[in-house]
Formats: structure tokens, sequence, C-alpha cells
């Protein structure tokens, strides 16, 4: 009997060995992870990602990688038919917003709080951990912060004409007709593809109007589109171009065109977004680049903030809400690594200032790029419209309406009540359930 | 009764697979699209039936207004102009009324061989603030603001493409003449001139009535080209600015995969359809009336 036991005892041992044996061998199985990511490698602004995902692969060689690169809006509708399909892969590019509401809608997202202690999450610019979904959820961690308004400065063509950084508006406009007796444009600005005037200058400006409590409660529908803020906002924008701050035919302008303009020593400011700097680099040379400066948006009258820009989260991946035991494991390993600290050292490398908080003191930034991270850590960050809002109501409605207004061909007033009319019928934000 | 079945065997087997293809990559594409216009869908998530409402919402849409407008203006100038300018350049060149004329034939037909995005992106280049044609007009009058003042007019946006269309597409309609010029035997043309005939009576008794059916056909191609215009319009001002130069096919694009609305893309869609069906059917009564008159 006790010979029977001890055979029974063995027995069982060597199975459970075997068991754990075969588990280990498990958890250091390979584990392949689909990609699916809104990426153009030729696109030098991509450069950074490849140097990303080596490093990666280098530190965890048993998560492979499987990626499938589509960019532009061709992206968008391959994905949306994954979706409907209810196949989608393991990792893939979200927007924290409207624009990835075919698969936020769908609970096809993780939420990534399980994984976000305090400790990590004070790693990042606070800024990235506003809620995401309707019940606080956090989808993806932004590498970066699209910054949409800044002033960019050709110091040495101030100095030419005598001229310091305009703290007002009013200040700018009256530094106008000494640029424009030089032969030069005030502002370089471009409008043509319609986005720019919402994004870039319509956002900063209804933030300093009426701040992101105003917008939230327009969002809502407890205040409007007519109020006061939204309608002189508009107004500003059609003061400056009254003021002739930018080039003629402004709004045929392609944007490439006026910041290429200010390359050229043809303007005296850029109003462009942060994510520029690396154009400007690229595109002047060594001692032009050296001589330009970021500030912000002068102060205008009547404005409630001061100082502000505005800003949106940068696009990132995103898990798949199905992902579960070593799969999410691999795949949290993956956009902890890359939106960490080795990823956003990589990034900052490449020109970029990522959220995730690094001793700058390591990397050789140029004077302008210093001052562009001096000033949006100094800076209160308003909404950005068109990532608040629906895309039909903004496209097709508010932005041509801008351009209008700044042809002449419409009131602020007349556009605001048009958008706030569209608003009111149709946007997700008055109708959410 | 073998052979009968054999022979519609036979007949099946040669019809149902193209049967099949145009089936499922025309008519049921057709179909959903009609019936998606009845209904509210973002492209995902439940689909809202609504009716007639996005058939409605067109009669009022300021938007789509001014994309008709602007399809017919393409239509005009599609075959009031690059049909009747093909025409004669065909016919000049034919009747070698130029010197040099395979050049000539080269040159009027390269536009075409371009892509329409690098057309746009070429005819940008020529009109944009910083474009070559304003940077000569404002190097001669002085006038350092000067800019293309026709681009921001909600009546005239429309003009400049319609001149870079006519410059691009007419070709196409000049080498269908041509060929179909090259078809006439020579031996009818001079047995015309020997009896007397000048070059107008050989215009009008000979070339003319034997045309009249490619004029019909490069109609047809006009018409229905004009209606889906699309990829030049987007490259070169994608309905801007302030919606000035919108067309059907661009708006109906936008609606349908930028502001995900599929219900009224959908319904755009069939309003585009139907107008290329209405525009042919006109031209075919058009031409018959003439062919018989």
């Amino acid at each position: 009997m006790r010979s029977k036991m001890k055979v029974f005892i063995i027995a069982l041992f060597a199975l459970v060995t075997l068991g754990l044996g075969a588990q280990n061998a498990s958890s250091n199985a390979p584990i392949t992870l689909t990609v699916y990511m809104q990426n153009d490698l030729a696109n030098p602004q991509s450069a950074y990602w490849p140097v990303t995902v080596e490093a990666f692969q280098k530190k965890y060689p048993n998560i492979k990688l499987e990626f499938e690169y589509v960019s532009g809006e061709e992206f968008h509708q391959k994905f949306q038919a994954m979706a409907a399909s209810g196949d989608i892969p393991d990792l893939f590019t979200c927007y924290a917003g409207a624009r990835s509401g075919y698969i936020l809608d769908r609970g096809m997202v993780k939420d990534l709080r399980p994984y976000l202690t305090d400790s990590f999450k004070s790693q990042y610019n606070s800024a990235i951990w506003q809620p995401q979904g309707p019940k606080g959820e956090i989808y993806i961690i932004s590498p970066n912060m699209a910054v949409c308004t800044v002033i960019y400065v050709n110091t040495k063509l101030q100095k030419q004409l005598g001229l310091s950084n305009p703290k007002t508006l009013d200040e700018m406009i009256a530094q106008v007709p000494k640029i424009r007796a030089a032969g030069l444009d005030p502002l370089a600005f471009g409008n043509k593809a319609q986005w720019q005037a919402q994004s870039l200058l319509l956002s900063v400006l209804v933030d300093r109007m009426g701040g992101t409590e105003w917008f939230d409660r327009a969002m809502k529908g407890t205040a409007k589109f007519t109020d006061k803020p939204f309608v002189d906002a508009i107004a500003v924008i059609k003061k400056m171009v009254d003021a002739k701050l930018f080039p003629a035919g402004v709004n045929q302008l392609e944007g490439p065109q006026a910041w290429g303009e200010f390359v050229q020593g043809k303007a005296v400011y850029l109003l462009d977004a942060g994510w520029r700097v690396s154009a400007l680099k690229a595109a002047a040379s060594p001692s032009d680049y050296a001589a330009y400066a970021a500030i912000a948006f002068p102060a205008v009258e009547g404005e409630v903030v001061h100082g502000s820009s505005a800003a949106t989260l940068g696009e990132a991946l995103a898990m798949n809400a199905k992902l579960s035991g070593a799969k999410a494991d691999a795949a949290w390993k993956f956009l902890s690594f890359i939106y960490g600290k080795e990823g956003s050292e990589i990034l900052m490398q490449y020109g970029t200032v990522p959220t995730y908080k690094l001793d700058y003191s390591k990397f050789d930034i140029d004077s302008l790029n210093k001052q562009y991270i001096n000033l949006i850590n100094n800076q209160t960050m308003g909404y950005v419209i068109d990532a608040k809002m629906d895309s039909e109501g903004v496209n097709n409605i508010l932005n041509p309406g801008l351009q209008a207004v700044m042809m002449g061909t419409k009131t602020p007033a007349k556009l605001a009540a048009e958008y706030e009319a569209w608003v009111a019928a149709n946007d997700s934000n008055r109708h959410k359930k | 009764m073998v052979n009968a079945r054999s022979k519609r065997r036979s007949y099946l087997s040669f019809v149902l697979p193209a049967f099949i293809i145009y089936a499922t990559i025309m008519v049921f594409p057709l179909v959903f699209t009609l019936g998606l216009s009845f209904t509210k869908w973002k492209g995902f998530g439940p689909i809202e039936f609504v009716g007639l409402q996005n058939y409605v919402r067109l009669l009022s849409d300021p938007v789509f207004h001014i994309g008709l407008r602007n399809n017919i203006l393409i239509v005009l100038i599609s075959v009031f102009g690059q049909i009747p300018l093909g025409f004669l350049l065909a016919y000049m060149l034919h009747r070698r009324m130029v010197k040099g004329a395979k050049l000539f034939e080269i040159m009027i037909f390269l536009p075409i061989t371009i892509s329409s995005v690098i057309v746009a992106q070429l005819w940008n280049r020529v009109f944009a603030p910083v474009g070559i044609l304003p940077t000569i007009i404002r190097q001669i009058t002085g006038n350092q603001d000067y800019i293309m003042k026709i681009f921001e007019s909600k009546d005239f946006a429309f003009v400049p493409i319609m001149f870079v269309l006519l410059w691009q597409h007419t070709s196409l309609y000049m080498v269908i003449f041509l060929a179909n010029l090259q078809r006439i035997p020579e031996s009818i043309i001079e047995a015309a001139k020997i009896e007397g005939a000048n070059e107008g009576t050989i215009f009008l008794k000979i070339i003319a009535p034997i045309l009249a059916p490619v004029a019909f056909i490069n109609s047809i191609l006009a018409i229905s080209g004009s209606f889906k215009s699309f990829d030049l319009i987007y490259s070169m001002t994608g309905g801007g600015p302030a919606h000035f130069t919108e067309v059907m096919a661009v708006y109906m694009y936008n609606t349908t995969f930028v502001f995900q609305n599929y219900g009224y893309g959908s319904a755009i869609s069939i309003v585009i359809i139907l107008f290329i069906v209405l525009a042919i059917w006109l031209t075919k009564v058009m031409t018959n009336r003439l062919n018989m008159g």
C-alpha cells in the first residue's frame, strides 16, 4: 500500500513538474502582435519609427510584430471595414475623439486605466490624462500634443525694421504699414485647405474669449455658438484680414506655400502649429533658423484667458479590447516602451517634443525648439474645435464659412448662427444619450 | 428536347459569369446605395430609416446647389466647348490646314495623358498667389497685392477650372474625331472636289453627316464624365474657397467618407446617376430629332 502511495506521489510530482515546465515554455514562447498603423514611412517625420521598433525588438525579441501601414484617409476607410466585420488587429492607431468613433463607439478599444498607476501617470504631461471616453476611459497614451497655435518670428527682419515682439494683436496690426512698406508680408498664413483658420486660429481665439468652460457648455448646449465669445472670436479673424496682416489671397495659399514664404524671408511672422518646427529647421539655412523665435499669439482685446494656445492629443496606438493574458501583457510592454522613456527619447532625438517628461539637458536642442518647449510648458491649452465637434459641422459649415467671412461674403454673426443651427440639430455632443 | 436544354446550358455558361460579375460590381452597389439613401448611417452602428428626408434636404442644401450648378457648367463646357474645339482641331489637322500637323497632334494630345492630380498641381502653381501668373502681373503692374481675385468670386471662381478642363480634355475628343476622319476614304473627297464642291460643301455634305454618330458618342462621354468630375477639382481646389468650386461628386465624397454621413452621401450619388441618365437621354432625343430633320 505504501509503495503504491509512493508511486502515486512520484507520478503526481512528475505531472506537476512537467505541467509547470510546459507553462514556463509557453510564457517564453514568441507572441505575435498584429499592428495596423496610420503611418507613411516615406515621410521624413516618420524616421523615428523604425528606430523605435528596432530598439523594442532588441529588448523583447520574443514579441513579434506584424505591421500594416496605411496613411491618410485610406487608413480610416479600411479600418471601418475591419470594424464592421468585427475583426480588428491587436494594436491600431486610435484618436482620442470622434475621428475614431467607429471603433470607440463599438467598445473595441481597451480601457488602459488598469495599467495606469499614479507613478506611471506622473511621468507624463498631465494634459494627456483628460478623460477620453464617456466614463473617463483612457484609450491612448498620446506621445505628443499637437499644439496648434504658435507665432514664429524672423528676428533678423524684425531688427532690420526696428520692430519688437507685439504683446497685443493691436500692436501687431500697428506694425503692418512698416512691414508692408518694406515689401514684406506681416504674418504668413495659408488657408486654402480650409482647416487652418479653424484649427490654428479660431480655436485659440475662442479659448481666449470664452475659455474651455464656456466651450464645454457650448458642446452640451447650455451655451450657444451664437454667444459673444464665439462671434467675437470670428470677428477677430475678420479684423486681421481687414488690417492686411495676412498675405493677399490667404484663402488661395497652401500651408506649405505660406511657411515657404516665411523661410524665404518674405514675412516677418508666421502663424502655424507647433509641429512646423522640424520642417522649418529642414527648410531654412542654419543662420536663418538660428534667428527664428517662437512666441504666443498676442493678447486680444476682450480676452478672458491670457497667453493660451490650443492643443489636441496626438494619435497613438491602442489595444484591442479583446486582448487578454500573455497577449495583453505583450501589447502593454510594447505601448509602455514606445510611449515610455526609451521611445520618448528616440522621439526627442528626431525633433518631436514628447508628452513624457524628459531631462532636456541631455539633448542637443536648438534655440527654436528650446523656446517652443518653454512656451508650451507655460501655456494653458484650449480646445481645438475639430477635435471636439463633429466633422460634418466643422468641415461643411464652419471651415468654409470662415473663408467666406475672410473674403467678406458672410458676417461673423451669420456664420455663428449657421453653425449653431447645425450643431443643435446634428452634433453628437448635443445628442448624447 | 436535349438539344434545347443543351443550348440553354451553353447560353447560361456564357452569360452567367459575366452576369454575376456585373451584378456584383454594378447592380448590388447600386441597389445598396439606393437603399442607403433612405437611411441615416455613420458607416457603423444601427441604420435608421428616414424615408425621403435625405432627398428633401438636397432641395434646400445650398452646397449641393452650387455643386449642381458647377456640374452643369462642366457639361456645357464639355459639350459646347471641348467637343466643337476637338472637332475643329481634328479637322484642321486632318485637312492639313496647318504646317507640322504631327507636332501639333502630339502637343494637343499631351494633357490627356497626364494624371489629373499632376494637372491640378501644375495649374495651381500657375494661379496661386505665389504662382507664375500673379508674380508676372505683379512685376508688370507694380501692384504687390495682386492675386487672381476670380478664385474668390462666388459667381466666377469656377471659370479657371473650366479653362483647365477644356485644356485637358479637348484632346480626347480631337483624337476620336481624327480617327474617324481618317476612316473617310480620300477618294470621296477627291470626287467631290472634281464635282466642284468647296471646303464648306465637303464639310456639310460629306464629313458632318459621317461624323454625327461620333459626335453623339462624344456627347455621352462628355456628359457622363462631367457629372463624375472629381479628381481634378478635388486636387485643385477641394471645392473651396467657401464651397465656390464644389461639384456633386466632391460633395458626395466628403459627405460620405469624411463626414461619415452615408445616407445623405448615397442620396447625392443617386441624384448624380439620375442626372447622367437624364442628360444622356436628352442627348439621344436631340440627336434623333436632328437626324430626322
